[in-house]
């Protein structure tokens, strides 16, 4: 059975069931309207992001469901992504975050969490100024906020 | 919306998006039916550059505050960091600080399986103290530290639960920034626990079968004499199957004892020996216990540290064939096989010999099969490498061919005139010397870029039919190394010249007929010895990193093709030489503050080089001064560091080797060159550098190592080891196992020292409502319980935001410290 997804741009999806069910969202949509042929449609998703979280769910397609949190080891929540996931995200910037978006809306846990994995991974080991040059963001403090701040931090750099 | 929204990286995105997507919006929205192609169309682009969301700034807050969950998991203090960023992302850590925080906190705490130990006496000491007392106090705390490290973990777990629920009554109570001080303690007792764990021994239950014996040496080299264990001749270190891998080499067994028989008889080193035996290890997935007696030792002495873990007789003779391991693919998955395959056998029989010693060119690298010595020279005027007989009173030369000393910066026009493979010894300095553990074969490194093999001649090598030259009268020995050098030349017969590396060779490891080596040229080769060919080249190592040094340090694992690199910086990397993919990255936890620390006091990780590969362990110098890493190799995790800087005066420490026993043999305490600079010198220049990159000259060193199990380990006192420990003056060792009924008062008054009397109550009430159970399973319980704080705090806050349920759910989930110990938490 084949579920059919309209896109942000009109753009149909169509899709194997099982494939569209890693989105919680979709699931939860056919288990309430029950099988149907009409497209469901996906108003923040654009065809790209959408075609990436289709080739996400379609390799992730065999996957076990989610474990609950509990076996959730923590030392390796960062340190595992696995290698496709690790390429799949070689995307650049506004995508990965447009993605992470998709994930957190249509509600597909690990793709989210591969994404917010992905950005801490590119925040790790940087500086302020660093963060901000990376993802492009205005540096919004007063200089006297600035030392402010640094001060309050400063425990964490001394020594 | 474009001009807030400007592309963010500028390198991965088309050139034309800030400029030409805008006007495209109303055409190509209509238009744009194009529905598999992922490069992004310009109505794609578009859509997206008009959503305020393509930057991780305006993200929504769950999900920054789900990525900065992360953050704190991978780079804790990088929190502080990015704060700084910009407002929106100051207000989502200030507002979700605690949470952040204790994310954080609980990240790291499974890297220091110690931290827990180390509360009590910090909440007495440290917290409410100034900082600058620091070391004083630490002094003073050693002792009783130690007097508590064999307790029952329980009284441990009160003064941890302690520290952490007035952590959280702090977090509850705080507004805005005052709650920094809590953090700023939480992540000093990070620091701190540095300076304890090296007491603090975990045995990793997690066991590999013992390496199946080679065959291929012994029958490749037309060497007369046969190894000393016959093995099975079907085994190929690259076809092995589960048969090979479960065989439990009884004849190994022997050996490995005979060693340590030998070891007794060298008692001429002041050693000075720890053991601990009767650990209890919980098998990890029955609840069944397993009792493992284990004992634990170093011994040290003169130039050496030994650390010598090693299974009891006991489970030598009842030795078990461990669980079958599906294939030689990655020691990752096998490892993981063998621990999670049910078993109620016995471990298998390990035994490590891991010797530190320092450094320098000038290396020893005794063959006791054939009773002599190779020794490598640094000095210009001396040969690159001798051979000494057993009583260090004979020498003979290797292929010497006198040099021509030069100054150093001319040398690279002199070596381009020599033909390197035709040559019978290095063209200069020798970096590193390996042997085989069967002695067959000695692989040396050398900066001429050059990987030479050599075998011993086989008239050196005793006969079977003969008693050993090792049981003949010294003088005899002496006698008849001098004739056979008479009749036979040099004992070292140099077999392959490999070459391949460009520029320096730094490192080079051997085990049966395989053999690794690293250079500056930043790659990574393996060899095979007895065809004298490159089965395998890793390129591009630590070439990343700022330093342009190479790697430094190599160890391998024929059994799962692996080879680890270490280089002067950064982490230390284990690879599988078939697939040449990345296994491990070992990279040691350590803060800001120790990078900062190497900086400031002009102090590089030159010493941080070392790597070894044990049977289930992979054992490094750390980052931090004076301290080694042991990680699990089935994990890759950090699992426990060992302080060896109190007992060794000088700064830079380098694991020397890491076989079985082998300086054991050496008939006398090492006598390496312990003067620096050397005096009579002639290259200062050559040994400056070489001391710039960590190859620093060898000094005096004794070290001893406290054992101390922890985690799921629970180690009841055991008085009959208790006079082994006071061998050499170690008086505070004695306390170790007689501490546990103390220490429950002492956490108390710990407690209300540092706190006041408000903390009085607390720590009643704590105890009352504990969280801990009275058993050792120590480290999941906190997890449980830090775990059920983060829950609350998530929910709490999100409780006031719209959308609670769902959210909950999935920040929770990112939030959540999961169990790593599944089975103890069964209980």
């Amino acid at each position: 059975m084949t579920i059919t997804l309209t896109s942000l741009d009109n753009v149909e999806f169509k899709v194997d069931k099982d494939v569209a069910e890693r989105s919680i969202l979709i699931k939860n949509m056919i288990d309430d309207i029950g099988e149907t042929d009409a497209p469901i449609p996906l108003p923040n998703v654009s065809s790209a992001v959408l075609t990436k979280v289709i080739e996400y769910c379609e390799h992730h397609r065999h996957d076990p469901p989610q474990v609950q949190d509990e076996s959730d080891d923590p030392r390796k929540r960062s340190n595992d992504i696995e290698e496709w996931d690790m390429k799949f995200m070689q995307v650049d910037q506004e995508m990965l975050f447009e993605i992470i978006l998709a994930a957190n809306y249509l509600d597909i846990k690990p793709l989210l969490d591969v994404g917010c994995k992905t950005v801490a991974n590119i925040i790790k080991g940087k500086t302020p100024e660093e963060i901000r040059k990376v993802f492009n963001i205005v540096n919004d403090f007063t200089p006297e906020e600035e030392a402010q701040i640094k001060k309050e931090n400063e425990w964490a750099e001394d020594r | 919306m474009s001009n807030k929204v400007t592309p963010l990286s500028p390198g991965t995105n088309d050139p034309n998006l800030t400029t030409e997507t805008m006007p495209m919006i109303p055409k190509s929205m209509t238009n744009n039916s194009n529905d598999s192609e992922y490069p992004k169309e310009p109505s794609e682009v578009a859509s997206i550059k008009s959503s305020p969301s393509s930057s991780p700034s305006s993200l929504p807050t769950e999900l920054l505050l789900g990525i900065f969950a992360h953050v704190a998991h991978v780079d804790p203090l990088r929190l502080c960091a990015v704060e700084r960023v910009c407002r929106h992302w100051r207000a989502v850590v200030t507002s979700f600080e605690g949470l952040l925080w204790i994310t954080a906190l609980a990240s790291i705490e499974p890297f220091s399986p110690c931290v827990k130990r180390v509360y009590g006496p910090i909440i007495k000491s440290d917290h409410f103290s100034d900082d600058d007392d620091d070391d004083e106090h630490e002094e003073e705390e050693e002792e009783e530290e130690e007097g508590k490290e064999a307790t029952i973990d329980s009284q441990e777990h009160c003064s941890q639960g302690t520290f952490l629920q007035e952590l959280d009554e702090r977090i509850k109570n705080s507004t805005g920034y005052n709650s920094r001080t809590d953090w700023r303690r939480a992540f000093r007792i990070q620091d701190d626990w540095r300076q304890h764990s090296g007491r603090v021994l975990v045995v990793n239950p997690q066991l590999k079968a013992p390496r199946p014996l080679p065959s291929s040496s012994s029958q490749a080299l037309p060497n007369p004499c046969s190894i000393e264990e016959p093995k099975s001749p079907q085994s190929d270190s690259f076809t092995q199957d589960t048969a090979v891998v479960q065989e439990p080499a009884p004849d190994r067994q022997q050996t490995e004892k005979g060693s340590l028989m030998g070891s007794d008889e060298d008692d001429e080193v002041s050693t000075i020996n720890i053991r601990i035996q009767g650990m209890t290890l919980k098998s990890p997935n029955e609840s069944r216990v397993s009792v493992v007696p284990a004992s634990s030792s170093i011994v040290g002495g003169g130039n050496v540290l030994q650390v010598t873990e090693s299974r009891s007789e006991v489970d030598r003779q009842e030795n078990l064939s461990p669980p079958a391991i599906s294939s030689s693919e990655g020691t990752v998955n096998a490892s993981l096989a063998l621990v999670q395959s049910p078993t109620k056998k016995k471990a298998p029989v390990l035994e490590y010999t891991l010797t530190c010693n320092f450094d320098s060119y000038e290396k020893l690298c005794p063959i006791p099969r054939a009773r002599i010595c190779v020794r490598t020279n640094r000095d210009a005027g001396l040969p690159l490498m001798q051979v000494l007989d057993w009583s260090f009173k004979y020498t003979v030369n290797v292929n010497h061919q006198p040099r021509v000393p030069v100054p150093w910066q001319e040398d690279e026009g002199v070596e381009e005139q020599v033909d390197l493979a035709s040559t019978l010894q290095h063209q200069d300095l020798i970096s590193c010397l390996a042997i085989n553990d069967q002695e067959t074969l000695l692989a040396s490194s050398s900066i001429d870029s050059t990987v030479r093999i050599w075998s011993i001649h086989p008239a050196f090598l005793p006969d079977s039919n003969e008693c050993t030259l090792a049981e003949l009268e010294t003088e005899e020995r002496q006698r008849r190394f001098k004739e056979t050098v008479l009749q036979n030349g040099c004992p070292l017969v140099q077999r392959h010249v490999l070459i391949g590396h460009e520029g320096w060779v730094n490192a080079v490891a051997i085990q049966d007929t395989i053999v690794v080596s690293g250079g500056s040229d930043f790659s990574v080769r393996v060899w095979d010895a007895v065809a004298g060919t490159l089965i395998s080249v890793i390129p591009d190592l630590f070439r990343a990193h700022g330093l342009n040094l190479g790697v430094f340090a190599v160890t391998l694992d024929r059994e799962y093709c692996l080879v680890g690199a270490g280089s002067i910086i950064l982490g230390y990397k284990v690879y599988n030489w078939n697939s040449r993919r990345l296994v491990y990255d070992l990279d040691e936890p350590i803060t800001i503050s120790d990078h900062y620390r190497f900086d400031d006091e002009g102090d590089s990780q030159e010493y941080a080089c070392r790597i070894h590969m044990l049977d289930s362990v992979i054992v490094t110098t750390s980052k931090l001064r004076g301290w080694l890493c042991v990680w699990s190799r089935a994990t890759g995790d950090l699992m426990y560091r060992i302080d060896v800087k109190p007992n060794i005066k000088a700064n830079p420490l380098v694991i020397n080797v890491g076989r079985r026993g082998r300086h054991q043999y050496l008939p006398q305490p090492m006598t390496i060159t312990t003067e620096y600079p050397p005096r009579n010198s002639r290259t200062p220049d050559v040994f400056q550098i070489l001391n710039m990159v960590g190859l620093a000259p060898a000094m005096a060193a004794t070290a001893i190592v406290r054992s101390i199990p922890l985690g799921s380990i629970y180690m009841p006192p055991d008085e009959e080891e208790e006079g082994e420990e006071e061998n050499d003056g170690e008086e505070e060792e004695e306390e170790e196992e007689e501490g546990g009924e103390v220490v429950v008062e002492n956490e108390a008054t710990v407690g209300n020292n540092g706190e006041g009397g408000g903390e009085a109550d607390e720590n009643d009430d704590f105890n009352d409502e504990s969280p801990f159970p009275s058993k050792p399973m120590a480290k999941c319980h906190l997890l449980r319980w830090v775990r059920g704080k983060a829950r609350d705090e998530v929910r709490n806050k999100f409780r006031t935001a719209k959308g609670c349920c769902r959210r909950v759910q999935r920040a929770q989930q990112i939030k959540d410290i999961g169990q790593f110990n599944a089975p103890d938490m069964d209980q």
